[in-house]
């Protein structure tokens, strides 16, 4: 039984795996098409750059001020910050939306006095009053460049069919921790391999909800923002792209952001992609199947969408590993190094497919995939997390939008402790993954003590992957704690 | 522009590019350019002079008539780098100084800074405390932005933080102000 259960799970795992080889076939395969050079913008259309925020006291005017240096022609550029703050951030952004309309900057501060549809909700509001027929979107840990839009708009006058340009995230802070550096490596390989290799090969690629222009006609063919998902974005890209529109993936323009250093705001980051990934699955994928794409678009969203299938997966090897020590040496189940020997494949096309990102992008890559194995094991780490949202996801539970909170920090030694949104409430997630790095430290004692030598690596993994993840969600919880009684008293 | 003239410009142009195709490492790339440049071929000529630059990292006039194909593609960012580096290579060129000075009212947000730029660089107001943003990558958009007292505040508050890079920023803060100082009118 422990066998059938730990063979399915792997298979998956492998399936999984496998499509890191098919990645990094297609990112050779296509390498070689030119990159064409920037294309001249020679028109100048109006834009409105939308912003939403949600309490977003520490970096709401960075992200103003930034967005009001996008060179263009200032005549055509409306601002909308979309404020569905609840606290005094809407105080600062009344003061500096003031100081830029004195600069001469057509800037609307929008307020709803609502959270009715979260995000969703709000771009919505805006696109009633928007004047432009591109809409760019930038979340409040954003850093707009100013040539944002001069390298993106020329697309959407290349091809009439283009409904969305989405750029590249760059890590502002991707030295302040482990933590965050292993973000950004999971983060370049979204965007360096997968998007730009979806892109390339015609399948579909999703809008990353931020760092991203639309036409506005687009918005509005596919049915406009809707918030039935926690994953507004992929929603809106895939009906956008079942409409017959082209997405445009630019690998070297860059929307430069800040990454959650505090874990517990990463797990609810971690949460929302993941169960909005599946509601948005469930959502979609029956539309791609009953249209008429060919099949290797429908298979290629599928697995799109459903990749953070894995979690369960990879949760259940994490914890059948251990039995099965126990059960090999019980009787001649030969088998068994069998499928170990898959894992290790599943584990080289990931390592593949995060090598070659990395090299794509730094000159300094082999120093950075020495944290590969961290990496590794902190995916293992966040499988509880993940496996939850997952089966939130599958069951359709109801959940507040819970937005991760930005706290304006980029390198070591800037701290988020002293800010006010940081959560303090500790999950009982942290609990169950302290048990398993319990756990998985018992299994790497068996294994040691039966010589499975070949199984202690992948188990001493989940072990760090599980002490790391919960260590550190205890650490942040009760140093956040102890602020709080500071604070209040 | 009359017929009469744009015809010599049409034939100087011709000759010149003759001269380039038999010789590609000529240095009359500046020149061509800004032919291009009175006939309006911004493209052509961005393409010329950062072909040229490529060669000649030190020819001032390319980086010059290159910053002006940026004005005329609209890329300001572009331009104003161009500009800066054709002043820093050639310090006495009034035509950089006069476009660069022109273009920066219209594109950059000038905003209100508690310290004067010309005070000492450690020196940062308390008021940003230890959790404000700082990495050499956001300076650096600042720059790019034109927000040069934003950038110039980010690297001082760097210094403030790494002691031990003081040398590596102080001396991009020193060319920050350098920017800076020209592009304020004196008072």
């Amino acid at each position: 039984m422990v066998l059938i259960l730990y063979f399915f799970a792997l298979l998956t795992l492998l399936l999984f795996g496998v499509q890191g080889f098919v990645m990094v076939y297609y990112h050779f395969k296509n390498r070689n098409e030119e990159e064409t050079a920037d294309p001249a913008l020679l028109v100048f259309p109006p834009v409105t750059v939308q912003l939403p925020i949600y309490n977003e006291i520490y970096v709401v005017e960075r992200l103003i001020k930034a967005a009001c240096r996008i060179e263009y022609p200032k005549e055509n550029l409306e601002i909308q910050v979309l404020d569905d703050s609840t606290d005094e951030t809407t105080t600062v952004v009344a003061r500096i939306v003031e100081e830029m309309v004195a600069c001469g900057f057509d800037i609307k501060h929008i307020q709803r006095g609502t959270r009715e549809g979260y995000k969703a909700g709000a771009l919505r509001e805006g696109l009633k009053t928007a004047r432009g027929e591109f809409i760019a979107i930038f979340d409040a840990d954003f850093v707009p460049r100013e040539d944002f839009l001069r390298r993106t708009m020329p697309y959407f006058f290349l091809d009439e069919k283009i409904g969305m340009v989405q750029t590249r995230w760059e890590h502002l802070n991707t030295e302040y921790s482990l933590l965050t550096r292993a973000q950004a490596m999971a983060l370049d390989g979204h965007f360096v391999i997968e998007q730009a290799v979806r892109n390339r090969a015609g399948f579909f690629i999703n809008f990353n909800g931020t760092g991203g222009i639309w036409r506005k006609a687009c918005i509005e063919d596919a049915g406009n923002w809707h918030d039935d998902t926690l994953t507004e974005d992929l929603d809106l890209s895939y009906r956008a792209q079942l409409r017959g529109w082209r997405f445009k993936f630019l690998r070297n323009v860059t929307s430069p952001a800040e990454l959650p250093s505090e874990i517990n705001a990463l797990k609810t980051q971690q949460f929302r992609w993941t169960k909005g990934a599946i509601e948005t699955a469930k959502k979609i994928l029956p539309l791609v199947w009953r249209s008429n794409l060919p099949l290797r678009i429908k298979l290629q969203s599928t697995f799109h969408l459903t990749n953070n299938v894995v979690f369960p997966f990879i949760l259940l090897a994490g914890i059948l590993n251990v039995p099965l020590v126990y059960v090999k040496n019980h009787g001649g189940y030969e088998t068994y190094f069998a499928l170990m020997s898959i894992f290790v494949v599943a584990f080289i096309g990931s390592l593949l497919f995060y090598t070659f990102s990395q090299k794509e992008i730094y000159p300094d890559w082999r120093r950075r995939l020495f944290l590969f194995p961290l990496f590794m094991a902190g995916s293992m780490g966040f499988a509880v997390n993940n496996t939850k949202a997952v089966i939130e996801g599958l069951i359709s539970k109801k959940r507040e939008f819970v937005r991760t909170p930005k706290y304006a920090i980029e390198k070591k030694g800037d701290a988020w402790t002293n800010k006010k949104y940081v959560p303090t409430r500790l999950s009982f997630t942290s609990l169950i993954e302290f048990l398993l790095a319990l756990y998985c430290f018992f299994g790497v004692l068996s294994s040691l003590y039966f010589s499975e030598i070949a199984a202690v690596p992948f188990q001493l993994l989940f072990c760090l992957g599980f002490g790391f993840v919960s260590f550190l969600s205890f650490k942040h919880a009760w140093t956040a704690r102890q602020l709080r009684v500071i604070r209040d008293k | 522009m009359n017929t009469a003239s744009s015809e010599t410009a049409l034939s100087l142009i011709q000759s010149l590019e003759t001269r380039m195709v038999a010789n590609p490492f000529s240095p009359s790339v500046a020149r061509l350019a800004s032919l291009y440049l009175d006939e309006d071929r911004f493209e052509d000529a961005r393409v010329l002079c950062e072909e040229g630059i490529a060669r000649y990292p030190d020819y001032a006039t390319a980086h010059l008539v290159l910053g002006q194909c940026y004005l005329g593609l609209q890329r300001m960012s572009d331009a104003r780098r161009e500009f800066c580096e054709a002043l820093n290579l050639q310090p006495q060129c009034e035509l950089a100084r006069t476009l660069l000075r022109e273009m920066t009212p219209t594109t950059t947000v000038d905003l209100p800074m508690e310290t004067a730029v010309a005070e000492d660089w450690v020196q940062v107001s308390p008021k940003h405390s230890a959790d404000e943003i700082v990495t050499p990558t956001l300076a650096e958009i600042y720059a790019d932005q034109g927000a040069y007292q934003e950038a110039i505040r980010t690297y001082k508050l760097l210094v403030h933080r790494k002691p031990e890079e003081r040398e590596r920023f102080g001396q991009r803060i020193r060319q920050l102000e350098e920017i800076w100082r020209l592009l304020t009118p004196p008072s």
